[in-house]
């Protein structure tokens, strides 16, 4: 391979060698061979070249399948999207309800503390109502003590007034003993009206706070009607949802059918590729075999001339 | 059939050739110095006997690069040797003599090989000889010699081929090309253009100047083109087979080569693999296709013994390629693979 060819000095040919014409022949018959193996070469080329076009065609139609089907997929896909906006006013009004339902479940809460306020006021009203009626009971009972004692000191006085002909200092102590217990009555009388007049108050203040209590529970009540009337509000909103979430699933899965088609048709489109990179390749090998053709064939016509000239 | 290798390191032919007895076939690889006087002597030493010779390197497990080589075929073969002259400019007109030894051979089916040493113009030689060998069906292996000498049957040549066709009596022969490099993962292709077939020139790659390409391609310096090429040689395609194109040197914007190169051949650029799972993958290709295997005649391009020396990877290679049994061959300038001229590769005959 360090030997280039060497110029055009024909060195003399032996004597036998100079009118044989076979070599001739022999380059001729071989020229012929290798512009068939051109000619075969060629139509194989051409026959790849149609492969290649043919290759071609079958992807732009499927290239047009799948713009259909991605144009439909998109169609499938604002359905998705206007039912996930659908969706989202669904949600807001959830969410609103929802923040009415909290509003009034504080006030709920507020009212309930409310009630249980005026209930522990009540209790203590009543507590003091009963330490008032303990006290007049127990005035009461000296009362009762003191008016039985009087009545008993009146029969004794009775008793001492038979005999007070003959005696009155006995009668008189009785009647000591009666002005004692009538002051101690009136004593107890004015307790008992102080207590009395306690009581009527703190039965007022009770009055009161039962009214208040039951205006409390009014306010619960309503405020459980409102809150009752928010949930069924957020009940009917939440059907609402599951009708939007129907509609989106039935897009989802139209979607998905899409998607499969689509699917298959990019698998179709890179076989079809895989096909048509194969006939390039084998077009380019193809063309690369041409350039051996021609090498041989000029290696052949290369020798004729100085053969030729040698014979002259 | 039976191949017989003998060296000397000394040129001492008698030394190389001891042993040898009544061969069918010589095939004598000498020295530059002593090539003549090889030729002479063998003729003297085995007279009438068929014999080619190059000047080129010769081995087995070992490489005689300044002595004398010789293989011979022993037994189990027909043989014939003869020359095609002129071969720079004519090899055509001496078909009659391929068509000749073929004839004398008389080859069977997938049994015969042509093992031929060029001095050049091999391109030209192989299109025109392998147009009749194909139709025969004998296989081709060879390589270009130095210093423009060849040798047949006792006489040396200049501007010749020499060729010698073999008859495996025993079997079957199949001829190899290894190749230890591979197209680059980018996968270039290169259109040649401006090029110069009798001075294996390329103007232009892809309508830009080649030098500039090369260059571009490898992020070299231009004073690294000429040793890049036992990493990076161009590679001629044809169909799926890459043929090594070796870059000799820079000329203007273009680039000489070993090999020639003409308009519109694609050409790819090539890096360097693994040799060692290359010849693994030869040998293992080898052995499928040969039960039992006899000999091996190879050619090894002088690109490859100069990588291969410097990595100190030879006596391994050898060695690998010697369990192959009975492995031997020369150090060639071009190496031929049926009609194909080839750089920086191997090729082998392998005879059953």
């Amino acid at each position: 391979m360090f030997w280039k060819k060497k110029e055009t000095e024909i060195p003399a040919a032996p004597v036998e060698e100079k009118l044989d014409i076979h070599p001739v022949e022999y380059i001729v018959k071989n020229i012929k061979s290798y512009q068939q193996q051109l000619a075969d070469n060629e139509v194989d080329s051409l026959v790849q070249l149609k492969e290649v076009q043919d290759s071609f065609d079958v992807i732009m139609k499927s290239n047009e399948e799948l713009k259909a089907q991605v144009s439909s997929f998109s169609e499938v896909f604002e359905n998705v999207g206007r039912s996930a906006d659908q969706f989202d006013g669904v949600k807001q009004e959830i969410i609103s309800t929802v923040g009415e339902a909290q509003g009034k479940m504080q006030a709920l809460k507020t009212g309930s503390a409310d009630v249980q306020a005026q209930f522990l006021e009540m209790e203590r009203m009543f507590a003091e109502l009963k330490e008032s009626v303990g006290k007049i009971e127990g005035s009461m009972k000296q009362i009762i003590g003191i008016a039985n004692q009087t009545t008993i000191l009146a029969l004794n006085a009775s008793i001492e007034a038979a005999r007070a002909g003959e005696q009155g200092k006995g009668f008189a102590v009785v009647a000591v003993e009666v002005r004692d217990l009538a002051d101690k009555i009136k004593q107890l009388v004015g307790e008992v009206g102080g207590f009395l007049e306690d009581a009527e108050v703190r039965t007022d203040k009770l009055n009161d706070s039962i009214r208040a209590s039951q205006k409390a529970m009014e306010n619960s009540v309503s405020g459980v009607d409102e809150a009752y009337g928010s949930f069924d509000m957020i009940i009917e909103k939440a059907r609402g949802v599951e009708d939007v979430q129907r509609g989106i699933s039935e897009a989802a899965e139209s979607a998905g059918s899409e998607l499969n088609h689509i699917e298959q048709s990019l698998d179709h489109m890179e076989r079809d590729y895989g096909e048509l990179m194969r006939h390039i390749e084998k077009a380019s090998d193809l063309g690369t075999g041409k350039s051996v053709a021609f090498e041989n064939i000029d290696n052949m016509l290369s020798q004729i001339v100085p053969m030729l000239k040698e014979k002259n | 059939m039976k191949q017989f290798y003998g060296a000397s390191r000394t040129g001492n032919l008698s030394e190389a050739v001891r042993g040898l007895n009544s061969p069918k076939l010589l095939i004598l690889m000498s020295n530059p110095d002593q090539f003549d006087k090889h030729v002479e002597e063998l003729e003297e030493l085995y007279p009438g006997v068929p014999s080619i010779g190059v000047v080129d390197m010769c081995y087995d497990r070992q490489v005689t690069e300044k002595g004398v080589g010789v293989t011979a075929y022993t037994e189990g073969v027909e043989a014939a040797a003869d020359v095609i002259e002129q071969v720079s400019v004519m090899p055509a007109k001496y078909i009659g003599r391929v068509e000749a030894a073929v004839s004398k051979v008389r080859p069977g089916s997938n049994d015969t090989v042509c093992i031929d040493f060029c001095t050049g113009n091999d391109a030209c030689m192989l299109t025109t000889i392998y147009s009749y060998l194909g139709s025969k069906r004998v296989r081709l292996m060879g390589g270009t010699g130095d210093q423009g000498k060849v040798s047949c049957n006792g006489k040396v040549y200049t501007d010749a081929c020499v060729f010698a066709i073999i008859r495996n009596l025993s079997g079957k022969v199949e001829v190899y090309k290894e190749n230890i490099y591979q197209p680059m993962t980018a996968n270039y292709r290169l259109v040649a253009s401006k090029t110069d077939r009798s001075k294996y020139y390329i103007g232009e790659l892809n309508g830009k100047p080649a030098k500039q390409v090369y260059m571009d391609i490898l992020k070299i310096p231009e004073k690294d083109i000429s040793t890049q090429t036992f990493k990076n040689p161009l590679g001629k395609l044809n169909g799926e087979d890459v043929c090594i194109v070796s870059i000799k040197e820079v000329m203007g914007n273009g680039l000489a080569c070993f090999r020639q190169v003409n308009d519109s051949d694609v050409l790819t650029m090539l890096e360097i693999r693994d040799y060692r799972q290359i010849a693994e993958e030869t040998i293992s290709k080898i052995r499928r296709d040969f039960k039992n295997i006899s000999a091996v005649f190879s050619v090894n391009c002088l690109f490859r013994y100069i990588y291969f020396s410097q990595n100190k990877d030879m006596d391994d290679y050898l060695s690998r390629m010697g369990t192959l049994n009975n492995f031997c061959g020369f150090v060639g300038y071009g190496e031929h693979y049926n009609s194909q001229f080839v750089n920086q590769s191997m090729t082998c005959v392998v005879f059953e």
